[in-house]
This record gives C-alpha cells, structure tokens and sequence, in this order.
C-alpha cells in the first residue's frame, strides 16, 4: 500500500534513545525526591547530595525533552500504526502531547522551586556547574511552586505509567507499537 | 530635626572628654563608667558556618541581654558581660533551627545561655579595639578574642550621640563539643555582632 504521508518510515536512533533516556531518568528522580524528602535533617551531607542528584537529573529531562521536541518538529513521527482504532489513535496523541508539556512544566517549577527555597542551597548540575537561582527566596510562592511540581510530577508518572500499560497491552496484542520505539 | 551622619576620626571617649573640658572650662577627667543594659533591641547578634566551602548557612540570636561598662576616659577599661538566649535561634528553616538546638549543638536542654565576660579590651588602630574574654557554650569554656569597631556615630538633633559598633570574631565550633556534620558544615564558626549605644550625656557642672 503507498504511503500516504511524507512521515518517516521509523522512529529515528536519536528519537528512540532520548525516549527511553528520559523515561530511565524519571524512574530514577521520581523516587529520590520521596527518599531525599524524608531524609532526616541530621543527615545534612547525605540529603544534600540527593537533592543534587534530583535537580541534576531534571535538569537533564527537560534538556531531553526540548531536544525531542525540536526533533519532533523536524522530523516528525511515523504514521500510527493501522492496527490501532481511530479513537486510540487520537487518545495517544493527545496523552503525548500531555506528557510532553509536562517533561517541560515538571522540571521548570522544580527550577523554581529551589530558587524560592527558605533554605537556599545552590544548584550544582553534576555538582560541578552553578546554575543561577532567576528570582530569590519568597516566603508565598515557595509552598505554591512546591505543591505543584509535586502535583505535576505525579501527573506525570501517572500519565506515563498508562502510556507505558498501554504500550505492552498493544504489544501483547501483536502490534509493533513497542518494537519500533525500541529497536525501530 | 537635622540628622548629620559623621564618620568618626577619634575615639567617642575623646570627643566627649574634650567637649566636657570646654563646657566645663575644668582640666579635670571625666568620672566613673556608665553602665549599659543592652538586648535585641541595640543590636544583633547573628552567626554564619560554611557549608561544603560552596556556601554559607547563617542563623542569630533573637534574645540576648548583657551589660556593658565604659569609662569614656579610657575604653581600654570596659567591660562586657553578655548572655544569649539559645532557644532564641532563629535560621532559614525550623528544621535547620531544631537541628542547631539539639544535643548534638546547642543542647538547649542543657544549657539553655551562651554567655561571654570580656577579661579586656585593647585599642588597636582608630576606632578598633580588640575584645578578649570567656565565651561559654554547650557548658565549655574558651578564651574568645572579637574585633569590634567603630563604624558610625549618628546625631539627632538634641540627643546624645549614638555610636554603633560592628564586632566580629571566629570560633572553632568543635572546641566547644560541636563535631557533627564534619562532612558537611565547616568548623569555623564566624560571629557578626553590630551593637549601638547612646553615648554619656556631657556631665553639668555642679
């Protein structure tokens, strides 16, 4: 059957690492901020290198994730595969776009939350790199920015669990939906 | 009311001795010290530790009361004695001030005062004086030298000049029984202590 579009037969090498990159490093930063949270202030060295292996992880997810974007946008993706219902269809694309906007928002109020902090503690990307706090500690926005970056972050692992149940449901169905964002 | 910030060239003592010579037309000394009552409300007394040498954590002291007596004549001969409500702490987060107020710092429980009695002062440049004294803290106590200095005298109108005094110093926190967090904070501890006082009025003849 000719194809109907001029979208790419595959997802490229490049689209396929930084997918499963970015989901790598949300499974890694999502549970060090619960563990970093509960650590007991006592602990000051070890809670500090924590909160420096969140930030330094999210700050890598949202470079990850402007870089898919930007590919995306070149390249675009490979035309849905025909097994999947219209309806299906739609609703992956919408959850996609969801989870792109929040790889982006997640990060962004987690930046922000540290730069509002009561506590002010440097971000040091890879514990070398300062990053700059933009605005300076306050008092109003700083539970504001933390309860939604929480709230987001959780919407987030939500969003991707059911992108990711769906993923091996379709799989297990016998379609190639997982295959090409692994091995193309 | 006119307010004149003047930056002073010679010690308060020496001004108010040479005024009190002219008003008085006497070349007799001044007499005795005068006794300051002072708390939070003439000053602050606030400290700052390094953390990883990346970056600084401070904290102060939101209580204190003390006494410090100066002979106008010779400051050389003032004396300080100052106590420190510990459970006054304030810093940049509860968690941080509960921290600082536990056994393994503070020990609030235990020893509820720092307390710090100047044994002398010495004039070491114009306007720099050099405090030594007993500092106690955590029921430990160490010789502790502070640098005060004097950095403004402000008039107001008819009211007697108020001089204000920076004072600083360093202590080493685990001489004094605080070695947690080694890893983490540093040893040095750094003091900033700004002070003012109302100066003695100039003594009416008979």
């Amino acid at each position: 059957m000719p194809r109907r579009t001029d979208a790419p037969l595959r997802w490229s090498p490049a689209q396929r690492r930084l997918h499963w990159a970015v989901a790598f490093l949300i499974l890694l930063a999502f549970p060090i901020a619960w563990v970093m949270a509960a650590v007991p202030f006592e602990e000051l060295l070890l809670k500090f290198l924590l909160f420096q292996v969140h930030k330094t992880l999210g700050l890598l997810v949202l470079i990850a994730a402007l870089l898919r974007l930007a590919i995306r946008f070149r390249r675009g993706r490979p035309e849905w595969d025909p097994g999947l219902p219209g309806w299906q269809q739609k609703a992956a694309g919408r959850l996609h776009a969801a989870l792109y906007v929040l790889l982006l928002v997640v990060p962004v109020l987690g930046y922000l939350v540290a730069c509002t902090a009561p506590v002010q503690i440097p971000t040091l990307f890879f514990g070398i790199l300062p990053i700059p706090a933009i605005v300076g500690e306050s008092k109003p926005w700083f539970p504001l920015l933390f309860a939604l970056h929480r709230a987001a972050a959780i919407a987030l692992v939500l969003l991707a669990t059911g992108h990711a149940a769906a993923a091996i449901h379709n799989h297990r169905r016998g379609l190639p939906v997982l295959r090409r964002m692994w091995s193309g | 009311m006119s307010t004149a910030w003047r930056w002073p060239r010679v010690r308060p003592g020496r001004v108010v001795l040479a005024l009190a010579l002219l008003l008085l037309g006497r070349a007799t000394a001044v007499a005795a010290a005068t006794s300051y009552d002072i708390d939070q409300r003439y000053g602050s007394v606030g400290f700052s530790v390094s953390e990883l040498g990346l970056f600084d954590t401070e904290g102060n002291f939101r209580k204190f009361a003390g006494r410090i007596a100066i002979d106008p004549a010779d400051p050389t001969l003032t004396k300080i004695d100052v106590a420190i409500d510990v459970a006054s702490v304030a810093m940049s987060s509860a968690q941080a001030a509960k921290l600082v107020l536990s056994p393994a710092y503070f020990d609030v429980g235990e020893h509820p005062a720092i307390r710090f009695r100047s044994t002398s002062v010495a004039a070491i440049g114009p306007n720099r004086y050099r405090v030594s004294g007993l500092l106690r803290i955590r029921g430990v106590t160490h010789p502790q030298q502070l640098m005060a200095v004097l950095t403004a005298e402000k008039i107001v109108g008819k009211d007697p000049p108020t001089a204000y005094f920076t004072v600083t110093g360093k202590l080493h926190r685990s001489a004094f029984g605080m070695t947690a967090n080694g890893n983490f904070l540093g040893d040095v501890v750094r003091i900033v202590i700004h002070i003012h006082l109302a100066l003695p009025e100039i003594a009416q003849a008979n």
